[in-house]
């Protein structure tokens, strides 16, 4: 008897858990909005092959520079490739699949791996510098600090051209740049967190400091880094656009947001700016989706503690 | 400057005085009922509330927290932030209805004639204007009083507020003085237009005893000065006792009983007063005594309160078992009927279907259970035959003070520490419990730190049964850390939000491998059992428990590893009573079955009798006095140790104490007085030739009396007991088993 009760028990507080969470959620209307953006991206990113009777490379030579049509429902640009097909498998790359070399490709989009990688190097920077203190802290923290004094756009630069454009470089790019600011993050709640009575209780236990560092302190900041990590995925779009456009993305022809706007621009002027516009507002949309869904998270949890 | 200002939009001008009638009460509240929008519901705070509060009387209110105490407190100020409203009843302020009425209107209303003081000076003093500043902008802001007749004014109260060297005080900022001080600004401030209702929500929580009973001195007297009105918000029993003149207990949010203080603390009607009043241990008490009362479960959280109940009936033992009653028939409505309130005598009322039927049985000396065998001493010095545990020789722990100078940069000035813990020498006994008292910066925490190994020492000795102990937690061999371990103060971060219960009790056990891997969860069971929570507990995670079962938990923690010394870091001062009684009782309870030896640290005097065997009082870093318990409570004692127990807040309305109130502050720790480092503030000094000369000059050395009680004072013991008894405190002498 007692065993059903303590099973019960257990169950019915999962299921709360669970129910908490999407409560949030649901009742954050700015968050739903967010979500339903970033999920239609995704849900086309995953299943472009199948959304699009094209590959993103066929040209249709008797069709460049079209408006939307009834093959092409977005149209097509300038070498008459279809502009739906080129957009869905733009964000492919960004969000579903990273391609490393011609025949690998790895699961997880080329936004998402950079922010993850930068997740891992900034929070152990972080975590270091904030549970140690000291020299080190000031050592880490200066380096990162010097990093911040560049502007983003010309540490891309810089990075991009350094190493050579590829989808594996952008992905080093996006983590490189966005290692300080995740440090900054994990430290200030490396600091607060250490002085609680948990982290005396490991310490008087005779913890290593990785140990409580990365198993008592690090699941205690998840909170504000899965809303950081989402505000930073949308960065990370936004700078791979950017890159696309200075030309420094994927290599051509891979179906690109940055360069297809890059492309596109020129014929803006000459009545077809669908080339341009497409993949703008497809950027414009997945970082405000993103924005809204952490800002509308981040409320919601904030109120009613 | 508008920061400020909106805490203080309260206490505003003069300009528009009410009209002071003395037969219409300053507050009337009836029926009082103030509900929270969440998001899932609306869900009530408060309801049934009543009392009136006439000129010049204090109306106390207590309950333990969540119990709605500050809620009534911002439901007559109109604070209730967006999401709370009233919803029913009535608050009439000098006869005007403030219910309903337009919210600018009620701010002219109250902002003129209500004033409040919070719980935490620092939060309602503004850190970046001087005392004088604030104080003055009070009446200058709304009134045509000019700068120097308002700072004149202002130094006038403060001196009323007895803050010594008022007119320097008005130059000084907020850091500058002492916490004790501070809350006299507030209250002189919360005073300085005449308010006709003064509300103070829990203004001596965050002080030290001494300080404390200095603070509530100065209630008792300004009410007499003033006339005014005043809600004096409380969890502490004893604290109500001195100040009130009625009394109102408050449960989930209902008021279940309200009378004057005397009646309500001689025959309390309602169980859970009852219950409230059993729950904390008294300076009085027969220390055979070591089961406290405390109450079942725990406070239902206001969301599933059942309405159509007694709100109290899930944790009442009348209803439960029954024990007392004649006719157990009285108890069937109730889970089925809400209770009225019934009066008791005629000023008298208890929300109780059982009414007067409860005052059949004393109260106070139900439930309580006898103490085993204390650790018998007999005149032996140094207890030499006992086996000793843990030895602390001279043990000084010294931080270094950062000096900002050029000159300390580059070496040319002195270094200076800051001596947290000052020659410190102790002897904890095997299967004892040693307990240490002081007021906050004391050192005892440091003292603590330096056992543990979280701080290094700057000189002696620590040895755990020989071991030599100097060495940093992290470095120190894994069978010594076992040997060692600590409950923590907060129950909020002693646990780590991220795991459950079971994971954080199970990795020591894993750790110092107390037992095969396969069987540790059945032994993470077996400590929660020790720790009465139920196996269940095991997949749960902190935020799903209150606060009294995360010290459990945190307890069982320290038990894990079954070390030889438990250190107790004021486990109980963060909780309510009826759970700090519950906590108290199975520490007790784990003493005697498991023969550990702990170090008990408390601020709370009577806390630390009721669990210690040996007590030592800690002041500015050293060790003043110690002693078994059985020679500390009664004369002689250190002045200091003296000035602590007058202070204590006595639950009991008709012991009418002198407290010794001392003067000035602690003395910074880096610059010590010479001599005895308590000289300064000492009451007794006066005594000695020459009006106590030698406590400048020369350290005191311990006197050493029988049973090992010893004395840090220059004033000879015969003396120091003769000075106690002519006080009149003649309560020590009772009762200490």
């Amino acid at each position: 008897m007692p065993e059903t009760v303590e099973t019960k028990n257990i169950a019915k507080t999962k299921k709360a858990q669970l129910k908490d969470m999407f409560g949030i959620l649901l009742s954050s209307k700015i968050a739903m909005v967010g979500l339903v953006i970033v999920l239609f991206w995704v849900f086309v990113a995953l299943f472009a092959p199948l959304l699009t009777p094209y590959t993103p490379y066929e040209q249709d030579w008797k069709a460049p520079n079209q408006g939307p049509s009834a093959e092409h429902i977005l149209g097509t640009d300038e070498l008459g490739r279809d502009l739906w097909t080129r957009l869905i498998y733009g964000a492919r790359v960004v969000l579903v699949v990273l391609p490393v070399s011609e025949n690998i490709s790895l699961p997880g989009g080329t936004a998402i791996w950079g922010v993850v990688v930068a997740l891992i190097i900034g929070a152990t920077l972080g975590l270091i510098g904030g549970y140690k203190g000291g020299w080190l802290d000031e050592l880490v923290m200066r380096l990162l600090d010097a990093m911040m004094a560049i502007p983003v756009i010309l540490l891309y630069l810089i990075i991009v051209v350094a190493i050579g454009a590829s989808a594996v470089n952008v992905v080093i790019a996006i983590s490189i740049v966005g290692v300080p600011g995740i440090a900054r993050l994990v430290r200030s709640l490396t600091l607060d967190i250490k002085t609680r009575e948990y982290i005396r209780a490991a310490e008087t236990r005779g913890e290593s400091a990785w140990f409580i560092m990365f198993v008592e302190i690090l699941p205690n900041t998840r909170g504000p880094i899965i809303i950081d990590a989402m505000l930073r995925i949308g960065y990370a779009i936004f700078a791979m656009g950017t890159l696309g456009f200075l030309g420094l993305g994927m290599p051509p022809p891979s179906p690109d947001w940055g360069s297809m706007v890059a492309k596109g621009r020129a014929f803006i002027l000459t009545g077809n700016p669908y080339a341009a516009l497409w993949p703008s507002l497809a950027i414009a949309s997945l970082v405000v989706g993103l924005n809204l869904l952490a800002d509308g998270i981040r409320e919601e949890s904030m109120r009613y503690q | 400057m508008s920061g400020s200002f909106c805490c203080r939009a309260l206490t505003m001008n003069e300009s528009d005085p009410m009209e002071h009638t003395s037969d219409i009460p300053v507050l009337e509240v009836k029926d009082l009922a103030i509900s929270y929008q969440t998001r899932k519901q609306l869900v009530p705070a408060v309801r049934g509330v009543n009392f009136t509060v006439r000129q010049g009387q204090t109306v106390g209110v207590v309950g333990e927290s969540g119990c709605g105490k500050s809620t009534i407190a911002f439901g007559i100020l109109d604070f209730l932030g967006s999401n709370g409203k009233v919803v029913g009843g009535s608050i009439k302020f000098m006869g005007k209805e403030m219910v309903g009425t337009p919210k600018a209107e009620l701010r002219k209303i109250r902002g003129n004639n209500i004033s409040m003081v919070y719980q935490d000076p620092m939060q309602a003093l503004n850190p970046s204007l001087t005392i004088g500043t604030q104080l003055t902008e009070v009446l200058t802001a709304h009134t045509d009083i000019g700068e120097k007749e308002a700072w004149k004014r202002c130094i006038a109260m403060l001196e009323r507020v007895h803050m010594p060297d008022a007119a320097n005080v008005m130059n000084r900022y907020v850091h500058m003085i002492s916490g004790g001080q501070q809350q006299r600004v507030v209250i002189a401030m919360a005073l300085l237009n005449n308010p006709s209702l003064l509300i103070m929500d829990e203004p001596t929580t965050a002080l030290d005893v001494t300080v404390e009973a200095a603070v509530l001195d100065l209630v008792e007297d300004l009410k007499k000065d003033f006339n005014t009105g005043i809600i004096f918000i409380t969890h502490n029993l004893g604290v109500v006792a001195k100040v009130s003149d009625r009394l109102c207990v408050m449960y989930a949010g209902e008021m279940v009983e309200q009378g004057p203080i005397e009646k309500l603390f001689a025959s309390p009607a309602h169980p859970y007063t009852r219950g409230l009043l059993c729950c904390v241990p008294r300076l009085g008490d027969n220390l055979s005594n070591n089961r406290l009362w405390s109450i079942r479960g725990r406070v239902p959280d206001p969301a599933d309160r059942d309405l159509n109940a007694c709100i109290f009936a899930p944790r009442c033992d009348w209803r439960i078992e029954g024990r007392h009653l004649e006719d157990k028939s009285l108890t069937a409505n109730c889970t089925s009927q809400h209770p009225e309130l019934i009066a008791i005598s005629d000023d008298h009322w208890s929300r109780c279907f059982l009414g007067r039927e409860t005052l059949k049985v004393a109260y106070d000396d139900y439930a309580r259970g006898q103490r085993d065998a204390v650790v018998q001493i007999e005149g032996d010095d140094d207890f030499s035959s006992m086996d000793t545990l843990l030895n602390i020789r001279n043990m000084k722990l010294w931080y270094p003070e950062q000096n900002p100078s050029l000159r300390a940069i580059l070496g040319l000035a002195k270094k200076t520490h800051v001596k947290a813990v000052d020659d410190i020498s102790l002897k904890v006994l095997k299967g004892t419990t040693l307990g240490i008292v002081g007021e906050s910066g004391c050192g005892k925490s440091t003292l603590v730190k330096g056992i543990i190994g979280l701080e290094e020492l700057t000189d002696g000795k620590v040895e755990l049964m020989g071991i030599d102990l100097n060495l940093p937690a992290q470095k120190r061999d894994l069978s010594l850390i076992r040997e060692l371990q600590m409950v923590f103060q907060n129950p909020d971060s002693t646990l780590n939000p991220s795991y459950t219960i079971g994971a954080q009790i199970g990795r020591p056990i894993q750790k110092f491998k107390t037992v095969p891997r396969q069987k540790v969860r059945k032994e993470v069971e077996r400590l929660l059992r020790a720790v009465k929570l139920d196996a269940y507990y095991y997949d749960r995670y902190p935020r799903q428990l209150s606060g009294g079962e995360k010290q459990r938990v945190g307890i069982a923690r320290a038990l894990a590893s079954r070390p030889s010394l438990v250190i107790c870091d004021e486990p109980v001062s963060a909780l309510d009573v009826s759970v700090a009684a519950a906590v108290l009782n199975l520490l007790n309870e784990i003493k005697e079955d498991m023969g550990s030896t702990m170090i008990f640290i408390a601020h709370d005097l009577s806390v630390v009798r009721f669990i210690s065997d040996f007590v030592a009082v800690m002041y500015l870093g050293e060790i003043v006095e110690f002693g078994p318990v059985s020679a500390i409570y009664p004369p002689p004692y250190h002045p200091y140790s003296e000035a602590l127990l007058s202070s204590v807040p006595i639950p009991d309305p008709t012991a009418k104490r002198q407290s010794i109130i001392l003067s000035g502050d602690v003395p910074s720790p880096t610059n010590r007085p010479s001599g005895c480092c308590f000289h300064t503030r000492c009451p007794r000094r006066s005594v000695l030739p020459d009006d106590g000369k030698i406590c400048e000059q020369e350290k005191p050395r311990f006197q050493r009396l029988p049973n090992g009680h010893k004395i840090l004072c220059h004033i000879p013991a015969d003396k120091l007991t003769e000075l106690a008894m002519e006080r009149g405190d003649k309560r020590m002498m009772l009762n200490t088993g």
